[in-house]
């Protein structure tokens, strides 16, 4: 018994394949929708906990600690955005034309945050406003 | 500000309509797939007309197709042998929707063939079997009689080391 | 090894496209259960996650994202055995209270298969092997004609004889307020829908669905200080076959007889024909319930289908089975399924099925996946 010794590269068959789905369509789902709505009327709706008081963004339908069913709750602070990192290279590896400015913005009260585009020179730690409620939403 | 969302204890559909929020995403995923040292020279074989399969010379199973251990003593396999091209029809189907789901007028034939080996196994649970075409006509696989006859391997004249090399079996008219 | 109880359950609406995402299909069905369990979402120490393929929800580490609809801060433990994994869910909840490990689990299944466009059967398309098999362009269908043309051609069964099992569960799902297809149709309905991949008729498939359920299990002391009687898991089983699905018989599924029998024997069960009141085969295509029936030793190989016309599986029958639905009624969000036909066996044996209620007393009931390219099959024993 023996396992065949002539593994040679070149007889080894390559087979090419893709994948199969063409595209994914995503239900944005109940808080989901009521936080797309809310952009287009350039406000931040993140959703209350009843139990625990806690303010979720982006928004849950549900506490994550308390199970509870949560309501839409605007949120009015300006973001804090409390890291900015800069992208020099797309996801292919290609060297971007211009920097690509990311920001992790908090909100004062609020569980969670967002991922932000940043434009100007806005440095980590400091308060910002919402230039563009395209989304992603622009800060700056 | 109170209020709730929209839908979730039956307050709303549950079937998404065109008015709840989508998002789209293209996938770009592209794959690479090694055939591994069994396929390919089975790949390469077909090019040449030939059926490869592995011999397990402890139970005397041949794997078609090829398989480098065999899976009931768990022991590499031992020699590469030629198989008979021709053999019995176990299943038979047609099919009117085609890859793109588009509908078909005549029905494409497909199955399972047991290809004939010099030996016989120990169960007639599992065997030598190809999932390919079968070039019949539709009334044959409706009434099952298609299932049981013997058939061969019809060539493509171009072949390139693929599975389609084969280009379908075709029923042995004695 | 500890006695193992479920004590309460719950499942979403079962539909073609459903608005909530997968983490609120999640989290509905989850608070369902724990509601009828009467414990909170803190109370639970650990949880068991069921999905098929990532590829149709579109989020990759579907366990991980599906997580955030069942609470934080839990050891979690994802299974995923093609459409076996809605009884697998259960299987694997099971050790982790029958070991000590854990005393309450959320045992979850979930299925989101509508956002793969242009239709969830592209991701099918990787269920074949890619050399050998999808350069021949099938589709999932293709598969079960086969076996289903070799099982009428093995035991001289017809279509019309077949097709009853379409009839008698799209009926059954008709006040199942969860269910996607539910009506009554006639044997003829069946034969005259348009032919998919002969043998395979439209009305012989069930749909594709979204949806999740759960169920909470528990020790045996928690269990008993539950209000209403829990259901015991008496027996599992699972098994796998090769891969090699061209080079087997496929008119009986030797796989699931093995994981009946290693589920039978640790309910001490030896006559499953005999001591099994009530049973939920997996039924994704007719066919697949009788042969599927017969897998389970519930009858001899090929005559399920005489017991079927006799009337034997119908509500009122001696051995009711798919009472709720099934598959083919309800619908199928393939790892949800099991689960989902788990939790009609533990309304039955409750009695609290309401308008699907069975006629006779049940005590004792089997539960039963299978998925994959004919290859996985799970078995579950429940006793009231």
């Amino acid at each position: 018994m023996s396992w065949e010794k002539n593994g040679r590269d070149e007889k080894l068959v390559i087979w090419r394949d893709n994948m199969e789905v063409d595209k994914f369509i995503y239900s944005a789902g109940i808080a989901g929708s009521t936080f797309i709505e809310g952009l287009a009327r350039k406000k931040l709706v993140g959703s209350r906990c009843p139990v625990c008081g806690r303010v979720f963004l982006p928004p849950s339908s549900y506490c994550e600690y308390d199970f509870a069913e949560t309501v839409p709750y605007e949120i009015n602070e300006d973001p804090f955005i409390e890291l900015v990192i800069t992208i020099n290279y797309d996801d292919e590896g290609e060297l971007l034309k211009d920097p690509v400015k990311i920001g992790l913005a908090r909100f004062k009260g609020v569980t969670g945050g967002l991922l932000v585009r940043v434009e100007g020179d806005l440095k980590s730690g400091s308060t910002a406003k919402i230039k563009e409620w395209k989304w992603p939403l622009t800060v700056g | 500000m109170g209020g709730s969302h929209a839908g979730i204890n039956g307050g709303g559909p549950q079937e998404l309509s065109g008015n709840m929020t989508q998002i789209e995403y293209v996938p770009a995923a592209k794959y690479s797939y090694a055939a591994g040292q069994a396929t390919s020279k089975f790949l390469l074989g077909l090019k040449e007309k030939k059926v490869y399969g592995r011999l397990c010379k402890k139970c005397g199973r041949i794997y078609v197709p090829p398989k480098m251990y065999c899976e009931e003593c768990f022991r590499p396999t031992d020699e590469w042998v030629e198989v008979s091209q021709y053999g019995i029809v176990q299943t038979a189907i047609a099919t009117f929707v085609s890859w793109k789901r588009e509908r078909l007028e005549t029905p494409i034939i497909a199955g399972i063939i047991r290809l004939e080996t010099p030996r016989e196994f120990g169960d007639s649970y599992t065997f030598p079997g190809i999932f390919h075409f079968i070039n019949a006509n539709y009334d044959e696989v409706k009434d099952l009689s298609i299932i049981g006859k013997r058939v061969k391997i019809v060539w493509n004249d171009e072949r390139v080391g693929s599975i389609l090399d084969i280009k379908y079996f075709e029923e042995v008219k004695e | 090894m500890r006695k193992v109880a479920i004590i309460g359950a719950g499942m979403t609406k079962v539909a073609r496209r459903h608005t909530m995402t997968p983490q609120e299909l999640v989290w509905d069905a989850s608070r369902k259960a724990l509601e009828q369990a009467e414990l909170s979402i803190n109370d639970i120490d650990c949880v068991v996650i069921g999905s098929a393929p990532d590829s149709f929800d579109g989020v990759h580490m579907k366990g991980e994202y599906l997580f955030g609809g069942a609470g934080r801060g839990k050891p979690s433990s994802r299974v995923y055995i093609g459409g076996a994994t809605g009884v697998h869910i259960v299987n694997t909840a099971w050790y982790h209270v029958a070991s000590g490990s854990c005393d309450k689990v959320l045992a979850i299944g979930e299925e989101k298969m509508s956002p793969a466009m242009p239709h969830p059967q592209s991701v099918f398309k990787f269920i074949w092997d890619p050399i050998l098999e999808k350069p021949l362009e099938p589709n999932l269908l293709w598969i079960f004609a086969m076996e289903m043309a070799r099982y009428m051609k093995t035991y001289n069964i017809k279509k019309e004889d077949i097709a009853l099992v379409s009839v008698k569960n799209k009926a059954n799902a008709i006040g199942n307020p969860y269910a996607q297809l539910p009506g009554k149709i006639t044997v003829d309905d069946v034969l005259n829908s348009e032919v998919l991949v002969w043998p395979v008729n439209r009305l012989d498939v069930s749909p594709v669905s979204d949806g999740a359920a759960a169920v909470v299990i528990t020790s045996e002391d928690i269990a008993r200080r539950h209000k209403s009687p829990p259901v015991w898991i008496e027996g599992v089983g699972w098994a796998l076959d090769n891969d090699s699905w061209a080079g087997r018989e496929i008119a009986y599924p030797r796989y699931l007889e093995v994981a009946a029998r290693i589920a039978y024997k640790m309910a001490g069960i030896d006559r499953p024909w005999k001591q099994i009141d009530i049973a939920e085969p997996y039924d994704p295509f007719d066919y697949k319930e009788l042969q599927h029936i017969e897998g389970l030793m519930l009858t001899p190989r090929g005559k399920a289908p005489e017991y079927l016309k006799e009337g034997y599986f119908n509500r009122d029958g001696e051995l009711p089975t798919s009472s709720c639905g099934g598959l083919l009624g309800v619908g199928n969000p393939i790892a949800a399924s099991g689960l989902m036909k788990i939790i009609c066996l533990f309304w039955q044996l409750r009695g609290e099925a309401g308008a699907m209620q069975v006629k006779k007393d049940v005590h004792t009931g089997v539960a039963q996946a299978w998925g994959d390219l004919m290859q996985a099959s799970t078995v579950v024993v429940l006793r009231s």
